[in-house]
């Protein structure tokens, strides 16, 4: 145990890991260039070793593309660094007022070490479109997709069954009480285009009900895309019944912005089946009241874009106006909601991220300032009582 | 051989961490949107022109177009097969980009933007008039309008991309099916297209009508992009329209 402990505590093994993060983000950050950000984050930070692969493009690229190299991932270091921290804080520090500086800086790199762990493990980011008027009580994944078999007989309500696209890559058949049928993925494409077969040929993508059947279309798998482009995951799914099957429809988001909705009818219910961009679900709204956007004069270089927005929570019996723009976004209800992006003069683009740990890298700024402080405030003032 | 054992723990308590998202399904009750439901395909259908009209039943089950939508286009990158006319879709180096400030660095990655939507922060400067009202959302569309004569409604559209989208026939006809009329010919482009002259670019007007729609399209080709300006409806409506659409055409500055 005391073994554990020394090598643990070692102030080499801080050396060597700080070398490793090192690497590790310089590699990081350099393949963004081929595989986007998002891919690259995966690939090197939330990984426990990443492969990192000569480029063909640099110089003898064709000779040495050959070449890999393990280099730790984020999720070796980053805990390693937090053991390592620990062993040696306790270790090395006596509770001391003359090193209680360092406590604090420890305990801030500590926090931020761990927060951007439960960062990665639960953070979701997602995006939510209206146009100046429009209301929206739900927001859009920006890169999973759901399926959603929506029973629309009621009026005024709609009953929702989503399926998470993760669930589609397995074959087994999913059920549900809320559905008189079971769902079975016939096939799954991470990535596709969708083409029309023309008439008179049979298309290699049979389903035999919805706009797959109808408009002769196929549906063929393209590799996935990592450069901000969305992956557009599409399914033949089959419904079958205990006397059964329904039918196989083809599903992709591709359809969503273009095509009549997939509309059915089953044991007198009408239902739609869909494969959408995964939505939450809030429980209160936000309407786009006004959108504006300044430009420099003269050029096309926006300068500014603000989104005024009613927010009206009947729960809390909020309903005020706030306006949202460059570095000031709205946190309401466990989300951030920030400008992102716009459309035209009317339409815009609020980027919103859930993350229940986002005070705690500023609570760790505070505690590492305040450390420091303490540290060199103390030293000053021994130095000055000495004279 | 303990450091080993230790590392080991470490590292599966990770893989741990990395696999605990787990994916369920989800059942809830929503109200019924009046409009989001339905609103890329009413969407599309303003695109056409027609009014938000309810969708018949058999029409929705069957998933048959509606008369005069357009042709379904795909989400996908190049070599995708876009049906005859559909208008190119641009890149993803276009259709990605955003001025994308004050957010998160992970939110550059991906803008949420939809495929084949014109890259923001590219619009032109133009003076909307004010009878005009914000339109339907799209992500094909760089600005929608629409104006309300009593049931009377007429749907302006500015739309961008790359290249000739097809040719000026393609162009033609696709616009023409969208009102219900036949496609044409050749002879016929050349007698439909009029030369108009806005923001020091030479382009080409048409001027469709069929039995109750009406529609006019400014096509102003701006470095290798094809920028249409287009309002359709009831003709009444374009009638009194007309002259503030092409107004509004005349104002369009490109920086």
């Amino acid at each position: 145990m005391k073994s554990f402990f020394n090598f643990f505590s070692s102030l080499k093994l801080t050396v060597w890991l700080l070398a490793a993060s090192l690497i590790l983000i310089f590699f990081g950050t350099l393949d963004q260039v081929n595989w986007g950000i998002q891919e690259a984050q995966q690939k090197y930070f939330q990984s426990i070793i990443a492969l990192w692969g000569y480029p063909p493009t640099w110089v003898f690229g064709n000779y040495l593309k050959w070449l890999h190299l393990p280099i730790p991932g984020g999720y070796l270091v980053g805990p390693l660094m937090l053991i390592n921290l620990a062993c040696a804080h306790f270790k090395y520090f006596r509770p001391r007022w003359a090193t209680g500086g360092i406590v604090l800086i420890h305990a801030g790199i500590a926090m931020l070490l761990i927060s951007q762990l439960v960062t990665n493990l639960v953070q979701e980011e997602s995006f939510l479109w209206f146009a100046e008027g429009g209301t929206k009580n739900y927001i859009e994944s920006f890169h999973r997709d759901e399926l959603v078999i929506i029973d629309k007989t009621d009026p005024e309500k709609d009953q929702v069954v989503a399926i998470p696209m993760e669930m589609l890559e397995r074959t087994t058949p999913i059920t549900n009480p809320r559905l008189p049928f079971r769902v079975e993925v016939r096939g799954f494409f991470p990535n596709a285009e969708i083409t029309r077969v023309p008439e008179g040929n049979p298309s290699p993508t049979p389903v035999t009900q919805g706009l797959g059947a109808t408009m002769n279309l196929a549906a063929k798998e393209i590799s996935r895309t990592f450069k901000g482009d969305r992956n557009n995951s599409t399914a033949i799914v089959e419904l079958s019944s205990t006397q059964g099957s329904i039918g196989t429809w083809l599903v992709s988001p591709i359809f969503l912005d273009q095509l009549p909705p997939q509309v059915f009818t089953f044991d007198g219910r009408t239902y739609e089946i869909a494969m959408r961009y995964k939505r939450t679900y809030l429980p209160f709204t936000l309407t786009l009241l006004d959108f504006t956007h300044e430009r420099y004069p003269g050029t096309q270089i926006p300068k500014n874009f603000s989104s005024k927005i009613q927010l009206k929570d009947p729960a809390t019996k909020q309903d005020r106006e706030v306006i949202i723009y460059m570095n000031h976004p709205l946190r309401y209800g466990g989300l951030t909601f920030y400008q992102a992006s716009f459309s035209g003069e009317f339409q815009s683009m609020l980027q919103v991220v859930a993350n229940p740990s986002w005070l705690a890298p500023y609570i760790a700024c505070i505690l590492v300032t305040l450390g420091m402080l303490w540290q060199f405030g103390w030293g000053l003032f021994k130095f000055i009582n000495r004279r | 051989m303990r450091v080993i054992l230790l590392l080991s723990s470490i590292a599966s308590l990770m893989l741990v961490f990395t696999g605990c998202k787990k994916a369920e399904v989800t059942t809830y009750e929503v109200p019924k949107e009046k409009s989001a439901v339905n609103a890329p395909f009413l969407q599309a259908q303003m695109q056409t022109g027609q009014t938000a009209t309810p969708i018949a039943p058999e029409a929705m089950a069957s998933g048959t177009l509606p008369p005069g939508h357009p042709e379904i286009g795909t989400g996908g990158d190049a070599a995708v097969e876009l049906p005859p006319g559909h208008p190119e879709m641009p890149s993803s180096a276009n259709a990605a980009a955003s001025p994308g400030m004050g957010m998160p660095p992970s939110a550059m990655a991906a803008q949420g933007l939809p495929p084949g939507a014109v890259a923001a922060g590219e619009t032109p400067e133009w003076a909307v008039p004010a009878s005009w009202k914000p339109g339907p959302v799209s992500s094909m569309r760089k600005a929608s309008f629409l104006v309300q004569d009593g049931d009377a409604v007429a749907d302006i559209s500015v739309t961008a991309f790359p290249g000739n989208v097809g040719g000026g026939l393609a162009n033609l006809n696709r616009w023409r099916a969208q009102i219900g009329l036949p496609p044409t010919n050749e002879a016929e482009l050349a007698a439909s297209a009029k030369p108009v002259k806005a923001a020091s670019v030479a382009g080409t007007m048409h001027d469709l009508s069929s039995a109750q729609k009406r529609m006019i399209v400014v096509t102003l080709p701006v470095d290798g992009v094809s920028w249409f300006f287009k309002i359709t409806g009831d003709t009444a409506v374009i009638e009194k329209e007309q002259a503030a659409f092409l107004g509004f055409v005349q104002s369009v500055r490109f920086n």
